[in-house]
């Protein structure tokens, strides 16, 4: 069960059946294509169509991912949640990256760790997003092949130093490859992190149960009430007897705050002798309605020898 | 007595651009399963190849990273079994520096290409891009073997699986599954076995 969770996505790629091949053969089973949004967001927000005839073993997400530089332009994430399996944010300076950790509303942080960061990564920050339930993802792509000598040490040096700050909790790692080529196979990459500085089992950690968390996470948050609870049966027979108890009982108590009265006998008389009828005659009695209708046949008894 | 202890990468060469994929027969795509798998060419003896780990190596780790695999002396990076025709190798390294050789390999991207049987292949210069992929590590030569062995079976059963499969459906399917689990019985000797793997 091995997961990678941003594999760029355009339906108009002609390589994009090779990319899904070879991750199907590397032995991924879940893979998330995503799509890259800067700054302004269109009118109409939805995934592209998926590709088709995928391998068959693979399991295809969309994902989104927004770039983040201002506070001011997230208005709509709540929409893109629903959009989209999984919604990325890739903040661009501290500001916004501390606006993701606390307050945004998304799956995962990723920040570009291919550029030289004028900032640390700060433990405070970072946890409270892992508490949140958001993992920060590291995208080796950018550093394997291609983007340059810089690319690379500032991979490494970022990753290192974001595996320090985390202290290697809640970390995912994903391709990010646009090529096939810069794709690698799991444990290839969960050697890389181990040289990265995370042990062995966090590696792996990072490629298959952090990963499935975050699948599970986005999934709970869109389809149940609040992430807590999910509908799984609606119960419709209950819901009907509940309302026709409730039905039996209006009735009841307004006869009983009548009879405290007593100022019409006759009325209350003629209420009390249609009410059996209505009762349904087989069902046991409550404590409470014996000594209800004890009380009443006080009364009744009261009533008449004053009349 | 001291014992020298060692590692030993099984690994084998992927190659997923399409555009470097032989070209056997024009009319029909090839089969994606088995264009990945595709024979490495000649060019890559062991001695090249462990050639390009160490540079590799010192272009990652410099100095330090050549030191610690240790010169011939030392038993250092030593190819044990490359085989072209599957492109699988058999890699052994010091076992401190094991994962220096591993990051090596994930970093590498290239193997040297000559258009071999005078065949044309556009878009690639001396360097066919692939990938390196670690099937496994193993203390013992003798484990790694028996796994590339085993692996060459399964392959050989997914192939044919999907072969059928293509004539049967019309549809050449892509395997669903990694662990086809191989029935077959004794095909043949460890070699022979490895050998009609990827020869299609």
């Amino acid at each position: 069960m091995f997961y990678d969770l941003n594999v760029p996505y355009s339906p108009d790629d002609p390589e994009v059946p090779h990319t899904l091949n070879f991750l199907a053969e590397l032995g991924y089973t879940t893979v998330a294509l995503s799509q890259t949004i800067n700054g302004k967001l269109p009118a109409s927000l939805t995934p592209p169509p998926l590709p088709a005839n995928p391998p068959k073993s693979l399991q295809l997400l969309t994902r989104l991912n927004l770039t983040l530089a201002d506070p001011a332009q997230n208005q709509r994430l709540a929409v893109l949640t629903q959009a989209y399996d999984l919604v990325a944010l890739r903040p661009t300076n501290e500001k916004s990256l501390l606006n993701a950790c606390t307050n945004l509303e998304c799956d995962v942080i990723s920040v570009d760790l291919s550029v030289r960061l004028p900032y640390h990564f700060k433990f405070k920050m970072l946890s409270a997003a892992i508490s949140r339930g958001i993992r920060i993802e590291i995208c080796y792509g950018p550093g394997i092949t291609g983007s340059g000598l810089d690319a690379r040490r500032n991979l490494i040096g970022n990753a290192t130093s974001l595996i320090r700050a985390t202290r290697g909790r809640g970390i995912i790692v994903s391709s990010e490859a646009r090529r096939a080529l810069s794709l690698r196979a799991p444990w290839d990459v969960i050697n890389l992190t181990c040289v990265w500085g995370l042990s062995q089992e966090r590696g792996k950690e990072a490629i298959c149960e952090e990963t499935r968390k975050v699948v599970a996470l986005a999934k709970l948050k869109r389809t149940s009430w609040r992430g807590i609870v999910d509908v799984v049966h609606g119960g419709e027979k209950v819901k009907a007897e509940s309302a026709a108890q409730k039905q039996k009982g209006a009735p009841k108590s307004k006869e009983s705050t009548e009879s405290d009265t007593g100022a019409d006998n006759l009325k209350r008389k003629a209420s009390i002798s249609s009410e059996p009828i209505a009762e349904d005659p087989d069902k046991p009695l409550s404590k409470r309605e014996i000594k209800r209708r004890a009380k009443k046949a006080k009364f009744d008894a009261k009533g008449r020898n004053a009349t | 007595m001291v014992r020298l202890k060692s590692r030993y990468l099984l690994i084998d060469i992927l190659y997923p651009d399409p555009k470097t994929w032989p070209t056997t027969n024009p009319s029909k795509p090839p089969n994606p399963q088995l264009a990945i798998h595709a024979p490495t060419s000649d060019t890559l003896t062991p001695g090249f190849l462990a050639k390009m780990v160490r540079e590799t190596v010192s272009e990652l780790y410099g100095d330090w990273g050549v030191g610690k695999l240790g010169g011939a002396s030392a038993g250092g990076l030593n190819i044990k079994y490359l085989s072209p025709a599957t492109s699988t190798a058999i890699i052994r390294c010091p076992r401190p520096s094991y994962r220096l050789v591993w990051s090596a390999l994930t970093y590498m991207s290239g193997v040297p290409d000559t258009n071999n049987g005078g065949q044309k292949r556009a878009g690639t210069g001396r360097e066919r891009g692939c990938v390196f992929r670690v099937i496994r590590v193993s203390g013992t030569m003798r484990k790694a073997e028996e796994e590339a062995i085993r692996r060459a079976r399964r392959e050989i059963v997914r192939v044919k699986d999907a072969e059928e499969r293509g004539v049967l459906g019309g549809l050449v399917g892509v395997g669903d599954g990694m662990d086809v689990d191989v029935g077959v019985g004794d095909l043949s000797g460890s070699e022979h076995g490895m050998d009609c793997g990827d020869s299609d």
